[in-house]
């Protein structure tokens, strides 16, 4: 057998054995009662979702600070819908090496504070200076955008307002829990070492 | 859409389904969030489709649109995940393991078109169409998919001897 041959049949093979799990099956053949549930779970998630991104964007700055060694792109000019509403935003793109490109923007809220985004994408599948990108992003601006990761003197820091917790040690394995009290109110986050920018960091409040 | 025809074709392309969702995920929780977002779609669907390749290319399509808008919403791409994909087939020999684990080791981007190319044996056209792709770039990646594949084989076979 050729081994272009051998190769197609052992791909089939391969895939063939994956199947859909049991609980999914069951979900997708109970359409009509699943579509019930999730529309009860979505309204629980948004609220989560909305304050999580918020959070991320605040720390962008922290992501720029730890990217070394990229190659310079362009400037792009590009439509920025935060919460369906249109946004004309100047990104600066970077090329890293794993074939990512980096998109760097910001955008003001309603109250006149200026929001950093960052967005990474394909090099692929957007050609510089040939149809720039749309992105999209769900928000909320009534949480307010404070807490982040900051890196200073070689350590790593959690920072929100007044609070700041040094991380250096708990990050050695990748990845830690903090919670903290503010205000009356308990934090707890998950910060993990970020898969798509090295020497960053993504974080995700966790639902109490 | 009608119920019964709803959980026929529910029945006959959610393996197929998943497949493409799990190669076009890194996590297992995205890939089964991708399945029910393209059999809603299927429920809520009003138009019937002209045949069963019809049928196949439409879920194909959704299932593969589903995957891309995770990876363009800001909130997906910046959350950490603890689970991670474990699911693996069992494979009857060494040969084929080491193969699965190449084709796993391949982003994404190439392994949905590997899946889509060597299994459900669509063509260049029809993927680039199914993936709003240009023919070039699905032959690219499709080129860059086999490298990576037979230079991972090439090693796994030098470390065996």
């Amino acid at each position: 057998m050729q081994k272009e041959d051998k190769i197609k049949t052992y791909i089939q093979d391969s895939f063939r054995e994956i199947h859909a799990p049991e609980d999914l099956r069951r979900k997708v053949m109970n359409m009509s009662e699943y579509k019930e549930k999730k529309n009860l779970a979505w309204a629980k998630k948004l609220a989560v979702a909305a304050a999580v991104a918020l959070a991320v964007f605040a720390g962008s700055n922290c992501v720029a600070y730890a990217m070394t060694g990229n190659t310079w792109v362009e400037n792009v000019t590009t439509k920025l819908l935060v919460n369906c509403a249109e946004h004309e935003t100047e990104f600066i793109g970077t090329v890293n090496e794993d074939g990512t490109v980096e998109y760097h923007g910001s955008f003001e809220t309603p109250d006149g504070s200026s929001v950093d985004v960052l967005i990474v994408d394909d090099l692929d599948d957007h050609v510089p200076g040939e149809n720039p990108p749309v992105f999209c992003i769900d928000t909320d601006f009534n949480v307010p955008a404070r807490s982040a990761i900051v890196k200073e003197d070689g350590k790593v820091y959690w920072v929100d307002k007044e609070i700041k917790i040094d991380l250096t040690e708990e990050l050695a394995d990748g990845e830690t829990e903090i919670s903290y009290e503010r205000e009356g109110t308990t934090y707890r986050y998950i910060i993990t070492e970020s898969p798509h920018v090295p020497g960053a960091y993504d974080y995700y409040l966790v639902e109490e | 859409m009608n119920t019964q025809e709803y959980e026929r074709l529910a029945e006959k392309y959610l393996d197929c389904i998943y497949r493409v969702a799990v190669n076009g995920c890194k996590h297992h929780v995205d890939a089964e969030d991708v399945v029910q977002n393209t059999f809603v779609k299927l429920w809520e669907k009003t138009e019937s489709f002209a045949d069963e390749e019809h049928a196949r290319k439409w879920l194909i399509r959704v299932a593969v649109n589903e995957c891309n808008s995770l990876w363009r919403s800001g909130w997906k791409r910046h959350t950490a995940y603890l689970e991670e994909l474990t699911e693996e087939p069992a494979c009857q020999t060494a040969e084929k393991s080491g193969l699965y684990y190449a084709v796993q080791e391949l982003p994404p981007k190439y392994r949905q078109i590997v899946y889509l190319h060597y299994y459900e044996e669509y063509s260049i056209r029809e993927i680039a169409e199914m993936m709003k792709l240009s023919e070039t770039a699905v032959k690219t990646r499709l080129l860059r998919a086999r490298q990576k594949i037979k230079s991972a084989m090439e090693a796994w076979d030098a470390e065996r001897g």
